[in-house]
């Protein structure tokens, strides 16, 4: 895994399209973002000798997923000596693809497709110090191949013992109301991040998907397009 | 924008965020609601308003309507009865046959509810103490002219018309009364005349008493008879003695000598011939039936038969007889004797019959009197009723003399029915304007009922209050370029569909000044 170059990361275009990058500017974004950080630092595995994961999630499709869970890795690195890998498990929407130049890339689908192909080959580095990333594969999920739990709790297995104790796997799953995946994810993390959309998210999606999610460990939240606090930002001009 | 927002109270600016996300939505809803309201506003068939003014001197009109109603009278009270009096049912029907609404209804139910109608839409509005306004309504502005002209009209016949009529019959009336009133006064005064005539006998007496007249003819027929009977015994006795001197004296015997005897010597002839002047003066002076007369003529009878006889009296008294002058005188004295009765008589038959008259009619004279009076006082009640009905006559023609030269206004018309040439109703620009009020207003109204039954999760503090769950991060929409550029051509379209609102609200006003003017 390590045989193939880094992948290189337009810092630059992130930032334009929002993104929290590491930088010495103050961002709302990453200021938002620290309580999670350091809740996310403080996560221990369940087992140990292997990465936490971080499943992110949230109830139904185009909540702020994969903004988050790319913001999150991005604000890790800032943290000295974080080791960050991102997995983009959403084979549907492939969400990471497109900030991050993975189009096309072989992944997390193709490994689960393939029993020869080992998922932890797959990881690929990048510019930034401390990311890692694994694709969401060329094989896009369909109907006919539905996700294998066992290979898909292996492969993870297998992920954040490589990636070693002192690392954070952030896995990015698809929603919780639309597929299996997430569930089957969740079940295996040590902290679920559910994403919420200000005035979008009903209610009782929400309050199923936290249903759903009731016997994994450390479930929390976060509130995606909050509204601005007018009266708070007064302070900062 | 963040300043703005600042002084948004907090619980608004929720709410607005809240409504931020049916912005289509409500946009739609606002243009759906214009343009149906618009064209419900076009499709409102037009209505004329006719009006007319008029200056009514309600003191003068109105005061008789409603004395004995009301000590004084408000404006309300006024107003009242202009519009009673003018609205009433026989109104209504009239103004329906002018204006030319009777083909509108049929059958008596749908024309009460004509009149009905008519009676609530046509305003009689006070403006003022004496100026009032009426007012009618209609798609079709000559009929609303008409209504409010016909109506107009009726008010002027049925209140100037009424009192000049009125004036006109009462002159009318008065003339014939007083040509009645004449002609009875004429036969009263006739009758009145022919009475007094009939008995001016007894009305002659007029001052003295009846019976005090009837007394005194009493006594004059006394009187009248008493001298009869002196002058029947007079003549009596002078024909006694007549009988007892003779005749003729012998002549032998010594003729007696008679002195101041004045015919004693006169010869037959030269007496004929006296008698004859006596005679002549006499009747120059009285009627042949004048007892001097009748005397006189019986004396020359008397001496012309003398005249005739002298031969045989002479014969004998040629033998010594001559005339005895005692006798003759006597004889003369006994003719004027039975002459004097005579006078008598006939005097006293006139006195007799006089008081029978008078005696007669003081029996009648009392009713005659009495009569007289009645037809007296008859004569004056007409006389004066006549005189009051030309007093009348008089007062009637000066009061109209007033009515007519115009010091007494009642009414004035300020403003003769007319019609604007646009539509009093519906005021386009004004509803099209509410239409765009009321589509903002719906918008509205939608967007926060959305927000109502929106079952969305709110802010960070409601989610975790709610569900249980501890809120580890509240992000805020973040600056992309991406998301800040489809934001931008949200804003703009967003921007675009409410500016197309507002100009199609400003082309619609165009078209309709535009339609009402040209």
């Amino acid at each position: 895994m390590a045989k193939r170059p880094p992948l290189a990361l337009d810092l630059a275009a992130l930032e334009r399209a929002g993104f929290a990058v590491p930088s010495e500017r103050f961002s709302a974004l990453g200021e938002a973002l620290r309580p999670l950080r350091r809740q996310v630092l403080e996560t221990e595995p369940a087992e140990p000798g292997r990465a936490a994961i971080i499943v992110v999630t949230s109830a139904l499709p185009g909540e702020g997923k994969t903004f988050l869970a790319l913001n999150l890795a991005l604000s890790l690195c800032g943290e000295p000596g974080a080791r960050v890998l991102l997995v983009d498990a959403d084979p549907y929407r492939q969400g990471l693809a497109a900030p991050l130049g993975l189009r096309g890339q072989t992944g997390l689908s193709d490994a689960l497709g393939d029993a020869g192909l080992d998922a932890g080959g797959l990881v690929r580095k990048t510019t930034l110090p401390g990311l890692s990333l694994l694709p969401s594969g060329r094989r896009a999920a369909g109907p006919g191949a539905p996700p294998s739990g066992e290979r898909l709790t292996a492969a993870l297995t297998v992920l954040t013992s490589r990636f070693g104790q002192g690392g954070t796997t952030i896995v990015d799953t698809p929603p919780v109301l639309a597929s299996a995946e997430a569930i089957i994810l969740a079940g295996h993390a040590d902290r679920v991040v559910v994403v919420v959309e200000n005035r979008r998210t009903p209610r009782r999606a929400l309050r199923h998907t936290l249903s759903m999610l009731q016997d994994c460990p450390n479930v929390d939240c976060i509130v995606n397009m909050a509204d601005r606090d007018v009266q708070g930002l007064r302070g900062y001009g | 924008m963040e300043l703005i927002l600042r002084y948004v109270p907090y619980p608004l600016l929720q709410r607005l965020r809240g409504a931020w996300r049916w912005r289509w939505p409500m946009l739609a809803t606002a243009w759906a609601v214009a343009l149906l309201g618009w064209l419900v506003v076009a499709l409102m068939p037009d209505q004329y308003q006719a009006a007319t003014r008029i200056y009514v001197d309600t003191d003068n009109l109105l005061t008789p309507l409603l004395r004995n109603i009301t000590v004084d009278t408000d404006l309300q009270n006024r107003l009242d009865v202009m519009q009673r009096t003018l609205l009433s049912r026989g109104n209504i029907a009239q103004v329906v046959k002018t204006a030319g609404l009777e083909a509108e209804a049929r059958g008596a139910l749908e024309i009460e509810r004509q009149y009905q109608r008519l009676q609530e839409k046509i305003a009689v509005k006070a403006e003022g103490r004496n100026l009032f306004s009426v007012t009618y309504r209609h798609r079709d502005p000559e009929v609303a002219r008409k209504v409010v002209a016909s109506l107009l009209d009726i008010f002027v016949e049925t209140n100037v018309g009424h009192s000049r009529a009125n004036m006109d019959d009462a002159r009318t009336f008065i003339d014939s009364q007083i040509g009645e009133y004449e002609q009875k006064l004429k036969d009263a005064e006739h009758r009145l005349a022919d009475y007094k005539t009939r008995h001016v006998d007894v009305l002659a007496a007029t001052g003295t008493s009846f019976s005090a007249r009837l007394d005194s003819a009493r006594d004059e027929r006394d009187a009248a008879q008493a001298k009869v009977r002196e002058a029947a015994v007079t003549r009596d006795q002078l024909r006694a003695g007549l009988g007892r001197v003779p005749q003729f004296l012998d002549v032998d015997s010594p003729m007696p000598l008679v002195i101041g005897g004045a015919n004693s010597a006169v010869s037959p002839a030269v007496r004929v011939r006296q008698l004859e002047v006596q005679l002549a003066q006499l009747q120059a002076q009285y009627t042949d039936r004048y007892p001097d007369v009748v005397a006189t003529r019986r004396a020359l009878e008397a001496a012309r038969s003398d005249l005739a006889q002298p031969a045989a009296n002479a014969a004998t008294p040629s033998r010594g007889r001559a005339a005895n002058v005692v006798y003759d005188q006597l004889s003369l004295r006994l003719v004027q004797a039975e002459a004097d009765l005579a006078a008598a008589e006939s005097r006293f038959s006139r006195a007799e019959e006089t008081v029978k008259r008078l005696s007669a009619l003081a029996q009648v004279a009392p009713r005659v009197e009495a009569d007289l009076a009645d037809l007296n006082r008859e004569y004056g009640v007409l006389k004066t009723k006549y005189e009051d009905l030309l007093g009348r006559r008089e007062s009637a023609r000066i009061s109209a003399a007033v009515e007519t030269s115009g010091d007494k206004v009642h009414f004035r018309i300020i403003e003769p029915p007319y019609v604007p040439l646009t539509p009093a109703w519906p005021m386009r620009p004004l509803l099209s304007s509410a239409v765009l009020l009321l589509a903002v207003a719906a918008a509205a109204a939608v967007g926060f009922g959305l927000v109502k039954v929106d079952d969305s999760v709110g802010a960070a503090e409601a989610v975790a209050a709610e569900f249980g769950i501890r809120v580890v991060a509240s992000v805020p929409r973040m600056p992309s370029e991406s998301g800040d550029a489809a934001l931008r051509v949200e804003t703009r379209r967003l921007a675009a569909a409410a500016t197309g609102l507002l100009a199609a609200y400003v082309a619609v006003l165009a078209w309709q000044s535009l339609v009402s003017h040209g």
